[in-house]
């Protein structure tokens, strides 16, 4: 009997703990836009490699202040030259300090048709003001899935990601 | 030093990025044009078994306008001056025919 109403005064303590921790949470929002471009080729491509299509990427990422440096970041693609397409991706970003993060995750087109992939980046901060920075990010995909994709054909893409973040 | 080396480096990429022509070949189906599909870096017609059967009777149809040059193997042998104008007459025939197969039922 006297375990059992131990048992019960910690599990209640806990979750009193716990819920007063997740009230004094807070999220850290930021918000992105960037133009994106690079060098893409593939194994169904003649010569060594070409320009990728120029893409818009606007997005968003949200941390907790208790894991500041640990977020999850999802932004929605739009290829717009020379062929239109829409996309999404949602990645795991690590910040390094104040002006440098490193971010993994997947990648895929929608429209018009399918392309799935994982996806690696680097990106540095350039500080402009208390909420604003331009950002540099050399990133890594590779496109193994889908049906955009012709039969026995891995695509990769070196490009880089130009553009601004505010934090909200 | 450090600076000069990504400098170097940024001036280096933008100049392999203006390198590269614009997109030529395919990499994706969605590089081609509608109809067609992206196979070993060109966009090709895309072909199906039922696309085939399809252009087949088409063929098989337009093969009825064959028969002029089985009448002109025929009097090809007798009079060339005939021949043509059995040709002629045949094309001609055929035409009408051909205009009158539609409108009819």
């Amino acid at each position: 009997m006297g375990r059992a109403w131990l048992f019960a005064v910690t599990l209640a303590m806990l979750l009193l703990g716990a819920s007063r921790t997740a009230s004094a949470q807070t999220y850290k929002v930021g918000a992105m836009a960037e133009a994106v471009s690079g060098l893409e080729g593939g194994t169904a491509l003649p010569g060594p490699f070409r320009r990728s299509r120029t893409t818009l990427r606007i997005g968003a990422d949200l941390a907790v202040d208790e894991f500041p440096d640990h977020a999850i970041a999802v932004a929605a693609l739009v290829e717009v030259e020379p062929r239109a397409g829409v996309g999404f991706d949602a990645r795991y970003v690590y910040r390094l300090g104040t002006r440098f993060s490193v971010g993994a995750g997947g990648i895929a087109m929608l429209a018009p048709s399918t392309l799935i992939g994982g996806s690696g980046d680097f990106t540095v901060r350039f500080p402009i003001g208390k909420v604003t920075a331009l950002t540099l990010t050399p990133a890594v995909n590779a496109f193994f899935l889908g049906g955009d994709l012709p039969e026995d054909t891995v695509i990769w893409q070196v490009v880089l990601r130009v553009g601004v973040r505010f934090n909200l | 030093m450090f600076r000069t080396f990504v400098v170097g480096l940024g001036l280096s990429a933008v100049g392999l990025y203006l390198a590269c022509s614009a997109p030529g070949e395919c990499l994706r189906h969605s590089d081609c044009d509608k109809g067609l599909v992206c196979d070993n870096g060109a966009c090709i017609v895309q072909t199906s078994p039922e696309a085939g059967a399809t252009d087949a009777a088409v063929a098989v149809d337009t093969g009825i306008a064959v028969t002029p040059d089985a009448s002109r193997a025929d009097t090809g042998a007798d009079a060339g001056a005939a021949a043509d104008a059995g040709a002629d007459a045949e094309v001609d025939a055929g035409a009408d025919a051909g205009e009158e197969v539609p409108s009819g039922p």
